[in-house]
C-alpha cells in the first residue's frame, strides 16, 4: 500500500500515512489540483490566505503511474498557493527524486505550518524507510550545488535531493527547487516557477533527501499483464517517435531554430523585433560546444526515460559549468537581453541553479530592467554581476530575486511581459496567439509548460484555431502533467488511447482514455479555475499586457487581436 | 488583421465551356487523359460527348466510371493503380464532389504510395502529382476550386480529408449546360451546400476581405437564383447563376474555411446517411445565429445580401435571429426538409452533439461552444 509523508514544521514532526484512498487514481497536478480544493473545502485553508503563511501547504508529489515502468512516469510535481501568482501552482520537474519517491513507497509529501523558531531543517528518508526532519543549519544560504555535495557526503550517491539555494533562503518570490538528475547528481532539474521555493523557505525546510531503499516497494497492479501489454506498445511508439524528435536529437535549444525566423522568439525585452544573431545561440553551435569541450546531449533526467533530452555543458576549458541547460534560458537571458553569447547564458543557468532561482524571471526581468536602462542592452556581465546581488541579497538583488513584475513595478517600466504575475516564457504571443491565449487563461500563470501552440493552427500569427490549440493542449498538459514528462507525451499522440489502458491495468475499471482526458485533464482545470476564483481572480485577469494588444510586432505586423469573447469562453466543456 | 490570398483554380467559364476541353488541354501539351466520372455521366449523356471532344484534339482517354457517392478509400486506391499503370498525363474529373474527390485522392496517390489515410489532415512533404481538370455538373460542392477532398475511410467507418497543393486543379471547365438536367430536389441541396460555404466562411476565423467578397456575392445570388433553379431546371440564367456563386462559394471557403454547421452536416450526413448539402442546411439558420456573438457586423453583412432590413441599433441576438429565419425561409423555399421530416428521430441525434465537438471542422469555429449548446441548437432545428 502506497504512503505519504506529512511533515509538520510548527511542531518540527514527520509522519508516515497511508496514502489516501481517493487520491490513488490522481497524480501530479490533478492531485495538487484536488488536494488543495479540498484544504479549502475542509476550512483548512482560506483561498484567499497569505501563501507565505501558516496555512498554505507545500506539496511534492508523483505521478499517477510512478513506481512503474513506463516511460518517464518519475516526475516530481510541486504544490502550493502560489507566492509569485497568489493563485494555484503546480511546478513539474524532471530528475531522479519522484522515482527515489516511489521506491520508498512514498506518493505524496505535504509540509505543513511554519516553524516555531529560526532553524533551518533537511527532510531526510533513510534507505531503512525512516523519515525524519534533520537539523540543517549547517547548509544556511549554501548554493544547491553545494547541498548536494554535502549530503552525498552524508549518504553516498544513491541519493535524490531537492533542495532551495540562497534565493529560497531569502524568501524570493521567483524562488526555486532544484532536484537532482538521474546519474549525475547535478542539481540541475527544477520545480522552477510560481515561487515554490520561497515556500519552501518559509518552512525552513532547506532539503529534501531521499536514500534508495534497500527494498524497493512493489506496486499492486490491477491487472499486471493488461497494464504491462500497453507499456509495452506505448513504450516502443515513444521509442520511435524520439528518433525523428529534435528534443531528443538535439535538445530543447532547437526550439530556437523555428522561434528565431518566425519572431517567436522574445528579443529586446518582447519587443516584437527579430534577432539577426540568434544562430550563435542555435543547435550548430551549441552541439559543436558539447562535443568540443567533452559535454553531451541525449541525457535522461530520470531512469528509464526514452526521449532523453538533458546535457552536460562545459567551459571553454572542458570544466563542467552547467547541465540542463534549456531554450527557455537561453531565449530569455539571450535574444530578450540582446545577448548571444552561449556561454555567458550558460554560466547565468549555473548560477541561477546554484542560488535557486527561476531563469525564466530572472530573463525576462533582466530585459525589463535593460529596458529601463538599469542595465545596458546585451550587458551579459551587467547580468552576472547582478544575479550575484540575488545571491547575497545585496543591492538589486531582493527586487530582481522576487521576478520580473516586482523589477517592472520597482523601476517604473511600462512593458511588464507577466500574467497573474508570473513572467512568460520564451514565446512572443503576438506571433503564436494560441500560446497568448494559454498565457492568458492558465490556472498557472503565463507559464511555458501550460500549452505553447506553435505549428498547431492554421497561421501561429493568425486567429483561426488558436483557441481550440490552447484549448485541446491544455487539457492534455493538464493529464500530460498527472502522468508523465511533456516531451514524451508529444511523442505518445498515435498510441494516446493505450493511456486509458494504462489506467485499467494499474487501477482497475475501464481501459477508458476519457479517464485521463477527463479525469486528469479538464477536470483539473476547472478545479484549478475554481480555487483561483476564489482566489480572488477575476475573468480581468485572463488577459495579456496592454502592449501586446497595442504594439505591432517589428518581425510580423502582428498584434495580439484574439477576441476576448473566444478567451472568456475558452474552458466551456 | 494580416492575411494572404490563396491561388485559385483558372476558370474557362459560360455555356458551352465543356466543348473546348479538347482545344485547352491540347494547348497545355497533354496526350493522354485519366478521366473519371461516374456511370450516371454516361447515363446521362454527359462524359461521352467530352471524352469525344478529348478524341478529336488527339488526347488519348483512360475512363474511369466506377465513382460512387462519398467515395471509398479502397476505390480510389484501385482507380490510382489505373492510373498509374495507364502513364497519363492530366486527370479530367467530370461530376459533382464525388468525381472530384476521386480525382483529387487517385492524384495524391500517382505519386505517393497508398494507403490514402496516411495522408489524412495536412500532410507535409507529399510528392507533386498530374495537372488536373475538373468539369463539375452541380452546382455546389465548389470542388473544383478547392485543394482539399474528403475521402470515406472504410476500414475506420469515418469520412477524412487530404488537404494539400497536390488536390489543387489546374483548370475548371464551368459549363452550366452540363447541370440543366440536375433534378429540383439534387438543384436545391447542392446550392444550398455553397450557401453554406458562403456564410460559414464569411462567418469563420480564417475570413479575409477577398473572401468575403466571394462569399457576399455568393450568398445575393444564391438567394435570388436558387429558388428559380429549383423550380425551373431549364431555366439558363439561373443556372449560369448557380455555377458562378457555386465556384465564388468554393474560392471563399478555400480561403476561409467553413466551420461549425459543416462539422454538424458531417456528423449528420455519417450517422443518418443524408446527402451532404441537405445534412448541412439542417442547423445553418442556428449556426448562423450563433456566430452573430462575435461576427455581429459579418452576419449583417449576410442579412444585407438576402435582402432583409437590420434595423438600426440592433444587438447582437436581433441580429442573428434575423438571420437565421431569413436562412431558414430559402431552404424551405427551395423545398428540403427539416430534420423531423427527414425521420432522424430527435433523441439519436440529440446523442450526437458530443461528435460535432470533436470533429475537425470544431477547431475553427468563431467561438468555443459546449455539446450541450449544440444540442440546443439541434432541438431549435428540429421542427422549424
Amino acid at each position: 500500500m502506497w504512503s505519504k509523508l506529512v511533515v509538520d514544521m510548527e511542531k518540527a514532526t514527520v509522519e508516515r500515512l497511508p496514502y489516501d484512498k481517493e487520491y490513488l487514481e490522481l497524480g501530479g497536478r490533478a492531485l495538487i489540483a484536488n488536494y488543495m480544493m479540498d484544504l479549502v473545502k475542509t476550512g483548512k485553508m482560506d483561498p484567499k490566505c497569505d501563501p507565505m503563511g501558516p496555512q498554505n501547504v507545500l506539496i511534492f508529489c508523483t505521478g499517477v503511474l510512478a513506481g512503474t515502468n513506463f516511460t518517464t512516469s518519475h516526475r516530481l510535481s510541486v504544490g502550493c498557493k502560489s507566492p509569485l501568482t497568489g493563485g494555484i501552482k503546480e511546478a513539474s520537474s524532471g530528475g531522479y527524486i519522484a522515482k527515489l519517491m516511489a521506491d520508498q513507497g512514498l506518493r505524496m509529501i505535504t509540509v505543513h505550518g511554519l516553524p516555531a523558531d529560526d532553524k533551518l531543517r533537511v527532510l531526510h528518508v533513510g534507505r531503512d524507510g525512516k523519515a525524519e526532519l534533520l537539523d540543517g543549519e549547517d547548509l544556511r544560504l549554501a548554493g544547491t550545488y553545494e547541498v548536494v555535495d554535502r549530503m552525498r557526503e552524508r549518504y553516498g550517491d544513491a541519493i535524490s535531493v531537492a533542495c532551495i539555494g540562497p534565493a529560497g533562503e531569502r524568501k524570493y518570490k521567483a524562488a526555486s527547487i532544484q532536484i537532482t538528475e538521474f546519474g549525475t547528481l547535478h542539481p540541475c532539474r527544477v520545480a522552477a516557477r510560481g515561487g515554490v521555493g520561497a515556500l519552501m523557505g518559509v518552512k525552513g525546510l532547506k532539503a529534501v533527501v531521499i536514500e534508495k531503499p534497500d527494498t524497493p516497494y512493489k506496486v499492486e497492479y490491477a491487472d499486471k499483464e493488461k497494464f504491462q501489454a500497453a507499456v509495452k506498445e506505448i513504450n516502443e511508439c515513444i521509442l520511435n517517435e524520439a528518433k525523428k524528435d529534435p528534443f531528443h536529437v538535439f535538445g530543447t535549444v532547437s526550439t530556437i531554430e523555428s522561434t528565431g525566423t518566425n519572431g517567436i522568439l522574445p528579443v529586446d525585452n518582447f519587443s516584437g523585433k527579430l534577432f539577426k544573431d540568434y544562430e550563435k545561440l542555435g543547435v550548430k553551435e551549441f552541439l559543436a560546444k558539447l562535443s568540443a569541450r567533452g559535454g553531451c546531449n541525449q541525457r535522461p533526467c530520470q531512469p528509464g526515460c526514452l526521449v532523453r533530452c538533458s546535457n552536460v555543458y562545459n567551459d571553454e576549458n572542458g570544466e563542467f559549468l552547467t547541465a540542463g541547460f534549456e531554450y527557455e534560458t537561453i531565449a530569455l537571458f539571450g535574444p530578450n537581453c540582446h545577448i548571444s553569447d552561449l556561454d555567458k547564458i550558460a554560466r547565468m543557468d549555473r548560477m541561477c541553479d546554484d542560488i535557486g532561482v527561476d531563469t525564466i524571471e530572472m530573463g525576462t526581468a533582466c530585459g525589463v530592467a535593460m529596458e529601463c536602462g538599469k542595465l545596458p542592452w546585451g550587458d551579459a556581465d551587467g547580468i552576472i554581476a547582478m544575479l550575484e546581488e540575488v545571491r547575497a541579497g545585496t543591492g538589486f538583488g531582493p527586487t530582481l530575486g522576487d521576478g520580473c513584475e516586482a523589477v517592472g513595478l520597482a523601476l517604473g517600466a511600462k512593458r511588464i511581459p507577466t500574467v497573474k504575475h508570473q513572467a512568460m516564457s520564451g514565446y512572443d504571443p503576438r506571433n503564436t496567439k494560441g500560446t497568448g491565449i494559454t498565457y492568458a487563461t492558465s490556472p498557472q500563470g503565463a507559464d511555458h509548460t501550460a500549452a505553447l501552440t506553435m505549428g498547431r493552427a492554421f497561421d501561429d500569427a493568425g486567429r483561426a484555431a488558436q483557441a481550440y490549440a490552447s484549448n485541446k493542449l491544455q487539457v492534455a498538459i493538464s493529464f500530460s502533467d498527472s502522468m508523465m514528462c511533456l516531451f514524451a507525451f508529444s511523442n505518445v499522440v498515435p498510441k494516446k488511447e493505450l493511456l486509458g489502458d494504462l489506467m485499467s491495468g494499474l487501477y482497475g475499471g475501464p481501459a477508458d482514455f476519457s479517464r485521463v482526458t477527463v479525469g486528469l485533464g479538464v477536470k483539473t482545470l476547472l478545479t484549478e479555475r475554481a480555487f483561483n476564483k476564489m482566489a480572488g481572480f477575476t475573468d480581468a485577469d485572463d488577459k495579456l499586457p496592454d502592449f501586446f494588444y497595442t504594439e505591432r510586432s517589428d518581425a510580423t505586423g502582428s498584434v495580439f487581436d484574439i477576441d476576448q469573447k473566444e478567451i472568456d469562453v475558452l474552458f466551456d466543456f | 488583421m494580416i492575411t494572404t490570398y490563396e491561388c485559385f483554380v483558372p476558370p474557362i467559364m459560360g455555356f458551352g465551356a465543356s466543348k473546348r476541353i479538347g482545344i485547352a488541354l491540347h494547348a497545355r501539351g497533354h496526350k493522354k487523359a485519366f478521366v473519371i466520372y461516374d456511370k450516371g455521366m454516361e447515363d446521362f449523356g454527359i462524359a461521352p460527348p467530352i471524352v469525344e471532344n478529348l478524341h478529336m484534339s488527339n488526347i488519348e482517354t483512360v475512363c474511369f466510371d466506377e465513382v460512387v457517392p462519398d467515395p471509398p478509400d479502397e476505390m480510389v486506391e484501385h482507380a490510382a493503380e489505373i492510373a498509374r499503370t495507364a502513364g497519363c498525363d492530366v486527370i479530367v474529373a467530370i461530376g459533382g464532389g464525388s468525381s472530384m474527390d476521386t480525382a483529387k485522392g487517385v492524384n495524391v496517390l500517382i505519386n505517393n504510395p497508398p494507403p490514402i489515410r496516411q495522408y489524412f489532415g495536412v500532410p507535409k512533404g507529399l510528392r507533386p502529382g498530374l495537372p488536373m481538370v475538373f468539369v463539375p455538373t452541380t452546382a455546389g460542392t465548389g470542388s473544383e476550386t478547392t485543394n482539399m477532398c474528403v475521402i470515406s475511410c472504410v476500414s475506420q467507418n469515418k469520412k477524412d480529408s487530404v488537404v494539400s497543393p497536390v488536390c489543387l486543379g489546374s483548370l475548371a471547365i464551368l459549363d452550366p449546360e452540363l447541370t440543366l438536367g440536375l433534378p429540383p430536389r439534387s438543384t436545391a441541396m447542392t446550392g444550398i451546400d455553397a450557401f453554406a460555404h458562403a456564410v460559414e466562411s464569411l462567418t469563420g476565423g480564417q475570413a479575409n476581405p477577398l473572401s468575403d467578397a466571394l462569399a457576399r456575392d455568393a450568398i445575393h445570388t444564391i438567394t435570388r437564383w436558387l429558388p428559380r433553379a429549383v423550380e425551373n431546371g431549364k431555366d439558363p440564367v439561373a443556372r449560369e447563376k448557380m455555377l458562378e456563386a457555386s465556384y465564388f462559394a468554393g474560392m471563399a471557403f478555400t480561403n476561409a474555411l467553413v466551420h461549425l454547421g459543416h462539422s454538424i452536416g458531417h456528423t449528420i450526413g455519417a450517422r443518418f446517411h443524408v446527402p451532404h448539402g441537405l445534412a448541412c442546411a439542417f442547423c445553418l439558420p442556428e449556426v448562423i445565429e450563433y456566430t452573430a456573438w462575435t461576427e455581429k457586423e459579418k452576419v449583417e453583412m449576410i442579412c444585407e445580401e438576402m435582402g432583409v432590413t437590420v434595423p438600426e441599433g440592433a444587438d447582437w441576438k436581433e441580429v442573428g435571429a434575423l438571420a437565421r429565419d431569413a436562412i431558414r425561409a430559402l431552404i424551405k423555399k427551395v423545398g428540403l426538409p427539416n430534420l423531423e421530416q427527414s425521420n432522424i428521430p430527435l433523441d439519436e441525434l440529440v446523442k450526437l452533439a458530443p461528435m460535432v465537438t470533436a470533429d475537425t471542422g470544431f477547431a475553427i469555429i468563431p467561438y468555443r461552444i459546449t455539446a450541450a449548446r449544440v444540442a440546443e441548437m439541434f432541438r431549435s432545428a428540429y421542427s422549424a
